[in-house]
């Protein structure tokens, strides 16, 4: 029985926490801990089978103090590091879990194309972007998910930039499992519920997370933990809760703009479907290979296939 | 000494298939044989060549027979020629007029006609193997050979073998059959023995992005890992990407290899970096290329010593690997694995399109191929690969930091003493021979130790080769020295140390590149070995993306 205190590892904290506030992060990371410690128990995994992928800024210290094993990777790769171990337990049938964290900087600007062929590859993965709206570790540049118009120290007039929208992203990218979540307190059995699906989905799993940043938050250096949840609580709308007819893709496509002009946004659970990934294909392609050389091992078929390039005597 | 032919054409014309298929005869007869092209970076277009040397690893320069297929094919080599030169043109398509050939041996036949088919490429090939020796009475075993061994039209061969009517040369005569047995090879390109080297060593993954001179790495693997119930595969979207893809391969497990060239490592030097330092073995086998950027796909060069071995931000140890035959691409790469795993460090291997798209005899151990050998590692409880540069200062990471130092402080013995060199006209113990690799079990590099090889005589002038010019140097060494460096990262220090004091009075640096500057840096290594050796260094570098030619040497001393 594996509890969240065993997948802690002990080091310093360095999110930032101070009278009211406090970094979403600490939540987030609550709330991860506690349905990875689920996940694990009911599928009986242990602390090897768990590998966590982090990328760069706040939330790339997010692994340093999970006692699974981890890799701590270089500025926008942890998306395609994640999809080469993702790939390779796949091939080998290995249980166990690869989970990413990445920052909204680290996967939508410099990690943009590495996250994106993750997606378009569909291995078995979840793939959490902590979306604070801003750079906060480097001090408050302007982020790929910065609203259009907030004055930052890389944008002083104002950001001129409209924010990706990180779901529809992830969706035509080719991630079978998208969700928006929050690291908001009152939110946390939402991010919870959504984890524990996205571990069991068979795929890529996106699930943006908005967060708070209460160093370097876009909208007021002064608002505290509890505004910024009151308001995000009051501007989003949880997808369960729109009615329509069209395809899920098609839903959130068309409901993302008519909120638009209300200024919401839309969460939940977005997408999910059943398609086979890269690995799974890879694996069934084998058969294929294997009866244009067949053989009954490895030896055997590459023997055939090198037969014309054997050098024999006259 | 060698005998090279060179078939030159356009593209299109079956310049490729005459010079795969020519081989096999000289082959069959027990005759070492390799072959290597030169061709255009556009598509179906531009001059081509292929050389094919019997009875050696490189071409000379003036070739002992050219077999013209197309006036912009005979241009672009017609320097080649010498008064000796059989020259065998399609005298439909081509003119000799005015191009100042010196040749007194001319034949001009009109391949196309001849064998009634839209190419004269195998008419050409047919007439060759005549004239090279193949008597008439033989022309049975000939077909025989051909249907066995080439997928060619052997009518259209035997048609230009008949529009010939003398042998000019005896080489080929079948009579003159070698006792030698190529026992389990293969004649395979430099590319494919790269990927049956990696098998060979246990390799489970890649991820690549395809790059000319490296891209028929990909396309073998691609194709030779599904043949085993395990191995994965991945053409990523960029080096950056396939780079990443491969190292996160490995972290969870795998022993995942890449392949690139010259530009393409620059593009993953940035994670080759992070993956040393955070201990994330790899592979990389980098078939050089002149740049840059596009630079010169299609043309040799051994330009990225310094990329490999400075290139990353921050200290960082590395080894780099030269292989300068398809066999030592083959051997080298087993172990290049086995060092990777061994140390938990990356190997790059340097080698250059003049070895790795030369296609060669090549000794496989089919019994290495094995599903068995092909299973991840398993990870242990709490690993961490961490990203020390980003998390320095927290203690977390200084702990991290000092796990880093205790593992290098153990490596670095090894390290130091690392270089592995094969010696020509110089005596040498605990000199290590990759010919004697392939013969010995897998694991024998368990509890390798690097120990410098002990020199106890050296001439005068010795030469210092890596990769390419290995061969070339070999053939036209006389009786100087020659240290053949397999690995040219760590630096060859101690020997050269060694060569102070043992009366060398000159080193001689032959390397396909130019050095940090024309004139007082010439040669990446010869800077080096100017460091180090108290005598004379003369550097001998071309950097015309053409390869060094045995007969040539004299004109690349600086």
């Amino acid at each position: 029985m594996i509890t969240e205190n065993d997948l802690v590892r002990e080091a310093a904290e360095t999110w930032c926490a101070g009278s009211g506030k406090v970094c979403s992060y600490y939540n987030i990371r609550k709330q991860f801990l506690s349905a990875l410690s689920e996940y694990m128990n009911k599928h009986s995994l242990s602390k090897e089978d768990i590998l966590g992928i982090s990328g760069i800024g706040c939330s790339g210290r997010f692994t340093t103090w999970q006692d699974v094993v981890t890799v701590h990777t270089t500025h926008g790769n942890a998306g395609n590091t994640a999809q080469g171990a993702a790939t390779a337990m796949q091939l080998a049938k290995k249980k166990g879990l690869v989970y990413v964290v990445s920052g909204d900087g680290d996967a939508l600007a410099i990690g943009m194309s590495n996250f994106q062929q993750l997606c378009h590859n569909n291995v078995k993965a979840t793939y959490m972007i902590l979306n604070n709206g801003i750079y906060a570790m480097t001090a408050g540049q302007t982020a790929p998910t910065t609203q259009q118009g907030i004055e930052t120290v890389s944008a002083p007039y104002g950001n001129l930039e409209t924010p990706w929208d990180t779901v529809s992203l992830a969706i035509e990218s080719g991630a079978t499992f998208v969700a928006r979540a929050s690291g908001y307190p009152k939110e946390s059995k939402m991010l919870k519920d959504i984890l524990l699906q996205s571990f069991e989905h068979n795929g890529t799993s996106v699930i943006e997370i908005m967060s708070y940043c209460p160093t370097q938050d876009p909208v007021s250096r002064k608002r505290k933990l509890a505004e910024a949840e009151k308001e995000y609580l009051k501007n989003s709308v949880d997808i369960k809760d729109l009615k329509s007819d069209l395809s899920p893709k098609l839903k959130y496509a068309v409901l993302k703009e008519e909120l638009k002009k209300e200024s919401k946004l839309i969460k939940g659970l977005i997408y999910c479907a059943s398609e086979k990934g890269y690995a799974e294909l890879l694996l069934e392609q084998k058969k294929k290979a294997q009866s244009a050389y067949p053989g009954e091992n490895l030896k055997s078929r590459i023997s055939s296939m090198l037969k014309d390039k054997k050098i024999t005597s006259i | 000494m060698p005998k090279t032919i060179l078939f030159a054409g356009s593209a299109s014309q079956g310049i490729k298939t005459a010079t795969d298929a020519f081989p096999f005869v000289p082959l069959s007869l027990g005759m070492h044989t390799s072959s290597s092209q030169f061709y255009d970076s556009s598509p179906r277009k531009g001059a081509m060549g292929g050389d094919v040397v019997i009875g050696g690893d490189c071409q000379n320069y003036y070739v002992d027979c050219l077999v013209a297929l197309s006036q912009e094919g005979l241009e672009a080599t017609k320097d080649r020629v010498k008064e000796d030169t059989i020259v065998l043109y399609d005298n439909s398509e081509v003119s000799l007029e005015g191009l100042g050939i010196s040749s007194k041996k001319q034949i001009g036949i009109d391949f196309k006609a001849v064998s009634n088919s839209k190419f004269g490429n195998l008419a050409s090939m047919g007439a060759t193997l005549k004239i090279m020796g193949v008597k008439p009475e033989q022309k049975q075993a000939l077909e025989q050979l051909l249907k066995e061994k080439a997928d060619v039209d052997t009518a259209a061969v035997m048609a230009g073998f008949d529009s010939v009517a003398e042998s000019l040369d005896d080489i080929l005569d079948f009579n003159n059959k070698k006792s030698v047995s190529f026992n389990d090879s293969y004649y395979l390109m430099g590319n494919e023995a790269a990927v049956f080297g990696a098998m060979a060593a246990g390799a489970n993954f890649y991820a690549g992005y395809p790059i000319t001179p490296s891209s028929e790495a990909m396309h073998k693997w691609s194709e030779v890992s599904q043949l085993s119930d395990i191995a994965g595969y991945l053409q990523g979207s960029s080096e950056e990407h396939a780079v990443g893809v491969m190292l996160g391969a490995n972290a969870a497990g795998a022993k995942g290899w890449t392949a690139t060239s010259g530009p393409g490592l620059d593009r993953m030097i940035e994670q080759i970096n992070w993956a040393v330092t955070s201990r994330t073995p790899f592979v990389i086998y980098n078939v050089q290329r002149g740049g840059p950027s596009t630079g010169m796909p299609t043309l040799t060069q051994t330009s990225d010593l310094f990329t490999a071995v400075y290139g990353g931000h921050g200290d960082h140890p590395i080894f780099v690997l030269t292989p300068s035959t398809p066999q030592e691409i083959y051997e080298i790469m087993k172990l290049a694995f086995k060092i990777a795993w061994s140390y938990k460090v990356g190997v790059i291997i340097n080698s250059s399109k003049e070895v790795s798209q030369r296609k060669n005899i090549v000794r496989l151990c089919l019994n290495d191929f094995d599903d068995k050998n092909l299973r991840m590692l398993p990870l242990k409880k709490g690993h961490r690969t961490g990203n020390t540069a980003n998390d320095s200062g927290t203690p977390a990471n200084r702990a991290a930091v000092q796990w880093l130092n205790d593992r290098f402080n153990k490596f670095e013995e090894a390290y130091d003493a690392f270089s592995i060199a094969d010696f020509v006209n110089i005596e040498a113990e605990n000199s290590q021979n990759p010919y004697a690799w392939r013969s010995l079990p897998y694991n024998i590099f368990k509890n390798m130790k690097f120990e410098p090889a002990k020199l106890k005589s050296a001439p005068e002038e010795v030469y210092i080769c890596y990769g390419e010019t290995v061969p070339v140097v070999k053939e036209a060494l006389g009786k100087n020295g020659l240290v053949a460096l397999k690995s040219v990262y760590p630096y060859p220090i101690s020997i050269i140390q060694q060569l102070n004091s043992l009366g060398t009075k000159k080193i001689l640096v032959a390397e396909c590149n130019r050095g940090v500057r024309l004139h007082s840096e010439r040669g990446q290594l010869a800077n080096k070995v100017r460091q180090y050796f108290k005598g004379e260094v003369v550097s001998l570098s071309k950097w015309d993306g053409f390869p060094m030619y045995p007969d040539r040497l004299e004109e690349y001393k600086e």
